[in-house]
């Protein structure tokens, strides 16, 4: 099991963070153009998720996976959006990503007055404590690379 | 939906019904049953079934050709979360027009959802914003002398317009999924899961995509997706009157697809899990 990267989007769709671990292929396009494709395909599998929904939905979209690695996604009702790429081995880890953002994004961001919001983060105590923490996840292996 | 207007026959109703407000997945949850229920009790023979359809349900399935075109289309189980409820005037709820349908757009209460569409008005189902007797709805309404007014909303069902546009959507989406991977060699998206309903696409090597939306606690999809290509190749690709990637107008296709879908739906209750 590994984790292989994490993007961490707002409301308006700026890429406030993205961290990688194990990747092994990268999308062959900018990284600018990459949160932008990412971010637009989470808007959308959103709308498509919500008209193709036969009941009224709570938490909405929550993962996808490929024959590859699986994604997952934890929105907050300010539009936060944690993405969080993981081979297929991984289970449901909604807390996880909460944690990242209860306890990394508005501990060390937004309650930061020297960061500001709607840019990309450049704290250097949140990169190493989200970079900390993912390592020492259960399903992070140092191994897989 | 006879059985509805047979029972709310006028406008002066003054019963007020919440059908959805107990947000289970029962099945048959009907203004008539209802009434049946306050009667003579309701069947026991039903319960078993009920609580099968509860548990396990597939929703709907979709085929998807090369090109992103909806050729095949079914609804198998749609849950019925819908609440009707008798108003007087003024509408304490805030509709608006979208997409030809009329909308609540606020005023969330009662099992009635902002987003949920106006389905049937005194019992008789509406046709996108027309009344049954093709009135604008929202004059209708607007009008105090049709109150008291017993108005049924629900989630607003999908029109063939909207799925041919959904499929395409997936189309993409299912491209982008295997573009963004972090791993080398990745297909698309083999399965979405969201709170209320999972996503299983399989797609052939000859490029079509066959889609199941099902339960999330539904077992056995995957062989129902090989299943369902089985049934493709053996009802539509050997029918000589079908021609390819156009849509798919084979009875013995319907008919071994709706087989399947039971079996698979039976099979989940009991099979392991996926």
């Amino acid at each position: 099991m590994t984790v292989h990267n994490l993007y961490l989007f707002d409301r308006n769709g700026v890429c406030l963070h993205y961290s990688e671990w194990h990747r092994k292929k990268q999308a062959g396009i900018p990284k600018e153009e990459e949160y932008k494709l990412m971010y637009g395909m989470l808007f959308s599998i959103r709308s498509f998720v919500s008209k193709m929904s036969p009941l009224d939905m709570k938490d909405g979209f929550l993962a996808f996976q490929t024959s590859r690695y699986k994604l997952h996604y934890y929105e907050t009702p300010t539009g936060i959006k944690v993405v969080m790429n993981t081979d297929l081995g991984v289970g449901p880890i909604r807390d996880v990503l909460h944690h990242i953002y209860s306890a990394l994004y508005v501990e060390l961001v937004v309650k930061n007055p020297l960061c500001p919001l709607g840019q990309t983060v450049q704290s250097e105590l949140f990169r190493s404590r989200l970079d900390s923490y993912v390592r020492s996840l259960p399903f992070f292996s140092a191994r897989a690379g | 939906m006879a059985l509805r207007n047979s029972t709310l026959s006028g406008p002066a109703i003054a019963r007020t019904e919440c059908a959805g407000a107990a947000g289970g997945a029962r099945r048959g949850r009907r203004a008539g049953s209802r009434d049946r229920d306050s009667g003579a009790g309701p069947p026991p023979k039903a319960e078993p079934r009920v609580r099968a359809a509860a548990a396990m349900a597939i929703f709907s399935v979709y085929v998807v050709n090369k090109a992103g075109g909806l050729i095949y289309q079914l609804d198998s189980y749609a849950p019925r979360a819908e609440a009707e409820k008798t108003f007087s005037y003024p509408l304490d709820l805030l509709l608006k027009l979208h997409d030809e349908r009329v909308l609540v757009a606020f005023g969330q209460r009662d099992g009635i959802r902002v987003g949920h569409a106006v389905l049937a008005i005194n019992g008789a189902d509406v046709n996108g914003k027309y009344t049954a007797d093709g009135k604008e709805v929202l004059e209708y309404l607007g009008n105090p002398a049709n109150y008291p007014v017993s108005i049924r909303f629900g989630r607003p069902r999908l029109t063939s317009n909207e799925k041919l546009m959904l499929a395409s959507m997936f189309h993409s989406l299912f491209a982008i999924g295997s573009q963004l991977s972090p791993e080398q060699g990745s297909s698309g998206i083999e399965m979405l899961e969201t709170d209320t309903f999972k996503l299983h696409c399989f797609q052939t090597l000859t490029g079509i995509k066959f889609v199941v939306l099902a339960d999330p606690r539904q077992a056995g999809i995957d062989s129902l997706l090989r299943k369902i290509y089985e049934i493709y190749s053996d009802f539509a690709l050997k029918n000589p009157f079908y021609s390819l990637e156009m849509p798919i107008r084979c009875e013995l296709f319907d008919q071994n697809l709706k087989l399947a879908l039971e079996v698979a739906e039976k099979a989940g209750t009991f099979g392991p899990g996926s």
